[in-house]
């Protein structure tokens, strides 16, 4: 497993628009992380009695400042953590619930499956957006109700890719080796399939990343996502659409965030596909 | 032909049905009513109101009600623009996002599709670096972000175009090329991976062995193969595209569809969501019968099951 990381690994570094994108990705978490300490410019991003409202960027401030005189750069910093941690634990509770679900199908198979596998088309079926905003009203539309709303929205993609896998796998001779020896359904789900179907899950979990960030900016845009005080990227260009004639600095910034993580997740997610199965292309 | 249509409209009805079922119990279990925002009526003219639309009822009997309606074509009335059936609203705004969404999809197609063959005809070269670069960044740009970033160059900064409302065809350019980009950028991704891998196949090497050109070989032989995936695409792209964008009609300020679809669902505007939805649904089967018909013609020995 070591090995198969350590070569993974040798081959993104080998793609270079993968490699600068992982690289851009750790910058952009480790700024994200570091403003949870005394981080200088975290400082500026509620303090509203030290500069001019509205100021174009300059060396003081190099995003300029909003309506309320806050410093910019503060505030997209401040944004990064909930945009980030938004993007990532979708990816990962929808990988937990995809995956977990997915296995039982595709290990089961028969009419458990065609059960559960009806219920996803189902929930593919309903409009994405019909499911948002009917749990942005039963939750509410905090930081909860919009990681719900898009762990929900997440998971049937997994499920079914996952499914596929382990109804390859079944019939693999290790599969079978394993259940002569009559090792617990459980384990050999875990221990044998688990593993050998990972990789295109792992793929699949990079691309929800992005996905995550462009949802959650965009139901917060319309003003079906996150609202202030709360600060996310989404907020941000939101707030800056409104004077876009006139300071169009306060939506490029937050939107140029955006789109430098989400590009760079995709571009490692292009990368970590090739690297883990150069046969497959999409 | 005529079989395989008749099947695929006996099994729309079916799904139509749940679609309708599950909406409508869902719609209902969300706590709220439609007379709510009005905060300073009186109990009994919210009795009254709910008299009146039959919300009085149990929630079975309003379910047979409201399935008898639709079974004569009337969707319904809008609680919240008074006078206006839901018959008249879709009317209205369906045409708008039907135009915009068609015009968007003809961009979408004509830019992506030849981009992502390009890309994967010269493999490996600065060309394909660069159009895989733009369509990755086509997917990675927020439709408001294109939105706004045209509507500042062209409405803004160069005052050429127009930046809201639905007027002339000026009107229509950068909604339908900010609708464009994201499928644009979609197709392109997946018109370079199929043509890739139907360039690998040995009737490929076959053909170019034959002694027919590189460029008749791609234009014969590998496009159309390769456009099986793509087509099968288009029918999600095209039915959500045409129902219309909330975003794009929302900063271009387009009175289309998907404007109503958010508000209905803030106001439980009930029969409003439901046309919606249905509608969606409805073009959803219509345009994966549609792929399924052009199947047949880029391969007619594929076996479409009715």
């Amino acid at each position: 497993m070591t090995q198969a990381r350590r070569t993974v690994f040798g081959r993104i570094r080998r793609i270079p628009t993968a490699y600068v994108a992982l690289w851009i990705i750790a910058v952009i978490c480790l700024v994200a992380i570091l403003s949870y300490f005394d981080f200088p410019f975290t400082r500026y991003a509620f303090d509203e009695t030290t500069a001019q409202v509205l100021a174009s960027p300059s060396i003081d401030h190099l995003m300029g400042t909003d309506e309320l005189g806050r410093d910019v750069l503060s505030r997209v910093i401040f944004g990064s953590r909930l945009s980030i941690t938004i993007g990532i634990v979708t990816a990962i509770v929808g990988f937990l619930i995809g995956t977990i679900y997915g296995a039982i199908a595709g290990y089961a198979g028969g009419r458990l499956d065609s059960l559960m596998m009806r219920i996803v088309d189902i929930a593919y079926s309903l409009p994405d957006l019909l499911v948002m905003i009917l749990i942005g009203v039963l939750i509410g539309r905090g930081t909860f109700g919009i990681l719900l709303a898009l762990a929900l929205t997440s998971w049937r993609g997994t499920a079914r890719l996952v499914r596929a896998q382990f109804i390859q796998l079944k019939n693999e001779e290790f599969v079978e080796a394993a259940r002569a020896q009559g090792q617990n359904h459980v384990l050999i789900a875990l221990k044998h399939m688990l593993p050998n179907s990972l990789g295109p899950v792992i793929v699949a979990m990079t691309f929800t990343v992005p996905a995550a960030i462009l949802a959650e900016s965009t139901l917060s845009f319309i003003g079906l996502g996150l609202s202030p005080p709360a600060c996310s990227w989404g907020t941000l260009a939101s707030d800056g659409w409104r004077a876009l004639r006139t300071h169009p600095h306060l939506i490029f910034f937050p939107s140029s965030l955006i789109f430098a993580t989400v590009l760079s997740f995709n571009f490692l997610g292009d990368g970590l596909r090739d690297a883990i199965d150069p046969r497959t292309r999409l | 032909m005529l079989s395989f249509l008749l099947k695929r409209i006996l099994y729309a009805l079916p799904v139509l049905l749940i679609i309708a079922s599950l909406t409508f119990v869902l719609v209902r279990l969300v706590p709220g009513g439609p007379f709510d925002a009005e905060k300073n009526l009186p109990p009994e003219i919210v009795k009254n109101l709910e008299a009146k639309y039959n919300l009085d009822k149990p929630v079975h009997e309003q379910y047979f009600l409201y399935l008898g309606r639709l079974a004569r074509g009337d969707l319904g009335v809008s609680y919240k623009y008074v006078n206006r059936t839901v018959n008249d609203i879709i009317g209205d705004a369906f045409p708008v996002s039907l135009q915009l969404g068609l015009i968007g999809l003809t961009i979408a197609i004509f830019v992506g599709v030849p981009l992502g063959a390009i890309a994967a005809v010269n493999r490996g070269t600065a060309i394909d670096y660069a159009a895989m670069f733009i369509s990755t960044a086509g997917i990675s740009l927020p439709s408001f972000v294109i939105g706004a970033g045209l509507i500042f160059l062209f409405g803004i900064e160069l005052k050429i175009l127009p930046v809201a409302l639905w007027e002339s065809p000026q009107h229509m350019i950068l909604p339908a090329v900010t609708l464009a980009f994201a499928p644009a950028a979609y197709l392109s991704r997946l018109t370079r991976a199929s043509v890739l891998e139907i360039l690998e196949k040995d009737w490929v090497r076959t053909a170019r062995s034959k002694g027919l050109s590189h460029f008749s070989t791609i234009v014969k032989h590998v496009i159309r193969n390769a456009l099986v995936p793509v087509i099968t695409v288009l029918g999600p792209i095209t039915a959500s595209l045409v129902t219309g964008s909330f975003v794009v009609e929302y900063i271009y300020a387009i009175p289309g569809m998907g404007r109503f679809f958010i508000t209905a669902v803030g106001n439980r505007d009930y029969d409003l969501i439901m046309a919606t939805t249905l509608l969606f649904a409805l073009l959803l089967l219509l345009t994966n019968t549609l792929v399924d018909i052009g199947y047949k013609f880029l391969d007619p020995r594929m076996e479409v099951e009715g």
